[in-house]
């Protein structure tokens, strides 16, 4: 059976490569080994998304991208595929499935299988969230994503087999492919529990993970540490912990409480009444006399007693204060495991990375806006027993000082880092909001 | 806190029913609280924010200017 994608489907799916990155070249197609044996292949003409060669149920991971590798070559083995297409149409129908069953491969000369089964046609609405229309292997089905969003994923199976042809002959492509190194473990849960497939967020995690396992900074807080990159721009992608992605507050997922902003920048709190616990109780999951908190403000402020993490619970207190009056105004007001007036230099911007450490019973260090490097006296004081909240402090188990500061990242670590970590780290968080065009 | 934030004022039989409802699908609960004139409240981003049927009716909800309550003291250690 001839499989041809056509209409307004194969518009979507030239617009999804193209998103993708699949360069529309006219010699050889490019593909990419899966870390489960499957292989994608972008075809010449830069609109197919194909995978496997093992089984009719080799499942295409959805964080795999496209065309990063050039073909080895073509071979004569029947391929099979699982096919992934997301559809963002607003409103009305979607394609049926029928649209979608036919696709003409043109660029290599692939030759339709004559396997191919015919999918069912069932007439989708986008915003309805459905269940697993159809069970068996290859037949399609659509993955639900979350209620109320006009968003639709369909899966469906189809397979082809590659020509006889030469190794580096114009329709099969450039030798030579090296495996793309699959995701670091930490990484792909976080993908698989949010559901995020974005290539562009896929892409930047990708490179701040490569990151967190190549520094010393990183191996830290791979420990039970907390990094919440607020991507994916809804509060459900939002709440997950990239270090471990559980949908569990033992993992600190955030439980989000109030009035809340979710977009593609990150969190906006309201600064009325929306706070976000963690679950991380410094008594408990700490250790005393190391840590680090660090978070990216987008939001400059005036002199305002808002919090933007912290927990106090009536004798020690780690948090941060970004700009108050205290005595003076433009008061840089953060603490970790300490009592007393805090850490109060001047300070007057309020804005990118903030990583605030404790190494030992005397000294707590910060690097502020992504630049300074601070140093201040503060007894060790022993740790809050009280959960960390987010966007306030956690005032002994009330949420106050609601903060209004847009935040791009935000996360703690249970090790203290060493000024050299916290500029490399700085430098990292900074990289990644650049990556997600969320930089300030 | 930002100026002309908008709130939607709600009695004390009506905070019993929102506290701790979650209202998107990220699990976020409604945190009713109170104004500078000791009203309860929900904020217009709880509203604009619900997603699920349950709450559909804050929807209908009146919008009014936030007095905010004084902040208290930072607290010292």
């Amino acid at each position: 059976m001839s499989i041809t994608v056509n209409g307004a489907f194969a518009e979507l799916l030239s617009q999804l490569a193209v998103c993708l990155g699949v360069p529309k070249c006219n010699s050889y197609a490019q593909s990419r080994e899966n870390e489960d044996g499957s292989r994608m292949v972008a075809t010449d003409n830069g609109n197919i998304i194909i995978s496997a060669n093992s089984s009719p149920s080799g499942y295409i991971r959805k964080d795999s991208q496209l065309g990063v590798e050039p073909l080895r070559g073509c071979g004569t083995s029947k391929y099979y595929a699982n096919f992934v297409a997301v559809l963002w149409q607003q409103g009305g129908n979607v394609k049926t499935m029928e649209d979608a069953a036919v696709y003409n491969f043109t660029g290599c000369s692939f030759a339709p299988s004559a396997n191919y089964s015919s999918v069912d046609a069932q007439l989708m609405t986008v915003g309805t969230v459905y269940e697993q229309i159809i069970r068996e292997e290859n037949a399609p089905k659509v993955i639900p994503t979350q209620a109320g969003l006009a968003v639709i994923k369909i899966e469906f199976t189809l397979s082809y087999k590659l020509p006889d042809c030469n190794l580096g002959a114009p329709s099969c492509g450039a030798p030579a492919p090296s495996p793309a190194p699959p995701l670091p473990a930490f990484l792909q849960k976080f993908l698989d529990s949010t559901l995020i497939d974005d290539p562009t967020i896929v892409a930047a995690m990708a490179k701040f993970s490569g990151k967190i396992v190549n520094s010393t900074w990183g191996i830290k807080l791979l420990d039970g540490g907390i990094f919440y990159p607020y991507v994916g721009g809804t509060s459900f992608e939002h709440k997950f912990n990239l270090i471990n992605a559980d949908d569990t507050d033992a993992a600190y997922r955030i439980s989000w409480n109030g009035g809340y902003g979710h977009n593609g920048f990150g969190i906006q709190p309201n600064g009325v009444n929306a706070w976000a616990n963690t679950h991380y109780n410094e008594s408990i999951h700490g250790i005393a006399g190391q840590g680090a908190f660090f978070l990216y403000s987008r939001t400059q402020t005036g002199n305002v007693q808002t919090c933007d993490m912290g927990a106090f619970d009536g004798v020690r207190s780690s948090n941060l204060f970004p700009r108050v009056t205290i005595v003076n105004p433009d008061r840089l007001y953060l603490r970790l495991q300490s009592a007393g007036a805090g850490f109060v230099p001047s300070q007057t911007s309020t804005i990118r990375t903030y990583i605030w450490t404790r190494d030992n019973p005397a000294n707590v260090r910060a690097l502020v806006n992504s630049s300074s490097l601070l140093v201040q006296t503060e007894a060790l004081n022993g740790l809050p027993t009280v959960n960390t909240y987010l966007n306030c402090l956690n005032n002994n188990n009330v949420p106050q000082f609601h903060s209004y500061r847009a935040i791009g990242c935000q996360g703690l670590c249970r090790y203290s880092l060493t000024n050299a970590e916290m500029i490399d780290m700085s430098a990292a968080i900074d990289e990644l909001m650049l990556d997600l065009g969320r930089n300030v | 806190m930002e100026m002309g934030k908008q709130v939607a004022i709600i009695d004390k039989i009506t905070v019993g029913y929102l506290e701790g409802g979650v209202y998107d699908g990220g699990g976020t609960k409604y945190a009713p609280a109170q104004d500078a004139h000791g009203n309860w409240f929900i904020t217009e981003e709880e509203i604009k924010g619900t997603t699920s049927p349950k709450f559909e009716w804050v929807k209908t909800l009146e919008l009014s200017p936030y007095y905010p309550p004084p902040s208290p003291p930072l607290p010292m250690g």
